[in-house]
């Protein structure tokens, strides 16, 4: 029963990934992407982790793909785009098949081959509920935590910086092509006019 | 118990074989390889980039159950996750004021960064 589910949500999973990366509209391909993440989530919980299948769904289904979607709807990204890069039609999918080969043939390997080692945690069930996770996350693993906070913090000062950038530059253009200040000669009063159009947010 | 809760529960934990999952984390980081490499538009470029971060957590969830459900794999995935956030937040600003730079979003556009 499980190993058949488990088969279905494999399936799924390729063939939306599949869609993404051989679709076309790049909406299309954003959709699939979630799809995939719900089959991947289903797997998740079908192995016994169902906070990563929550995390999974909620961070990645919810947020992520938000992101995506909401950037693609800015953009209206409805073109087609021309065919695939000439160099890289051959090249790409062969260089993909030599990893997913290696992959493949190794991952299961180094799977098996790790069984006989030190488990730690003796109390299985308990350790793959919140405790365990809590003193992973606390206690070995502190530093890799405080790294990911100041490397969230890094993000949103990055995000913040090309935003604001950009925004300064896309209102000086929008300003001139509307002509708002008709007496003024073009180029020489771009910073009074970022000024009025920031005050007047 | 209803077969689905039972499923839930984990109680057919064992009869997926952890190779299995290693071969579907694998056939998914091809994927999103291929996608990498061939695609043109940056944004389902990104994509294929969350494709690939899927499937190292794939990989990582596949090894902590092996080792009894570890919970050092559930953080790594955490942190992976975290990773793939702050990566998608970055990528899409620079991907909007690529946009405005350029006229589309084809990855051809942007070869002036050469000799």
């Amino acid at each position: 029963m499980a190993f058949t589910v488990f088969l279905i949500l494999a399936l799924g999973a390729v063939a939306f990934s599949a869609n993404v990366v051989f679709g076309r509209n790049p909406a299309i391909c954003a959709v699939h992407l979630v799809g995939a993440f719900f089959c991947l989530s289903g797997i998740y919980l079908l192995i016994g982790f169902p906070f990563l299948a929550a995390i999974q769904l909620m961070v990645y289904a919810g947020a992520i793909m938000v992101l995506f979607l909401f950037v693609i709807m800015l953009l209206d990204l409805r073109r087609e785009e021309p065919g695939p890069r000439a160099m890289s039609t051959l090249l790409g999918p062969l260089f993909a098949a030599g990893i997913g080969g290696v992959l493949a043939v190794v991952l299961p390997r180094l799977a098996v081959s790790d069984r006989n080692a030190p488990v730690p945690g003796a109390g299985a069930s308990a350790s793959s509920g919140g405790r365990g996770m809590a003193e992973s996350l606390f206690g070995t693993n502190l530093l890799a935590f405080e790294a990911a906070s100041v490397f969230l913090l890094a993000g949103i000062v990055a995000v913040v910086v090309l935003a604001k950038r950009q925004r300064r530059a896309h209102r000086e253009i929008l300003l001139q092509a509307r002509g708002r200040r008709p007496g003024t000669p073009t180029g020489g009063p771009s910073a009074p006019v970022a000024g009025v159009g920031g005050g007047a947010r | 118990m209803t077969p689905l809760a039972t499923l839930l529960q984990g109680a057919g934990m064992d009869q997926i074989p952890t190779g299995h999952l290693m071969i579907l984390a694998a056939v998914l980081f091809a994927l999103g390889v291929v996608g990498f490499l061939i695609r043109r538009n940056l944004i389902v470029v990104f994509m294929s980039i969350e494709l690939m971060l899927n499937a190292t957590n794939l990989t990582f969830l596949a090894a902590a159950r092996e080792r009894n459900l570890d919970p050092d794999g559930q953080v790594y995935a955490i942190l992976v996750i975290t990773v793939a956030a702050v990566e998608a937040a970055v990528g899409l600003a620079l991907l909007i004021s690529f946009f405005r730079l350029k006229t589309g979003l084809d990855v051809d556009e942007a070869r002036e960064l050469e000799g």
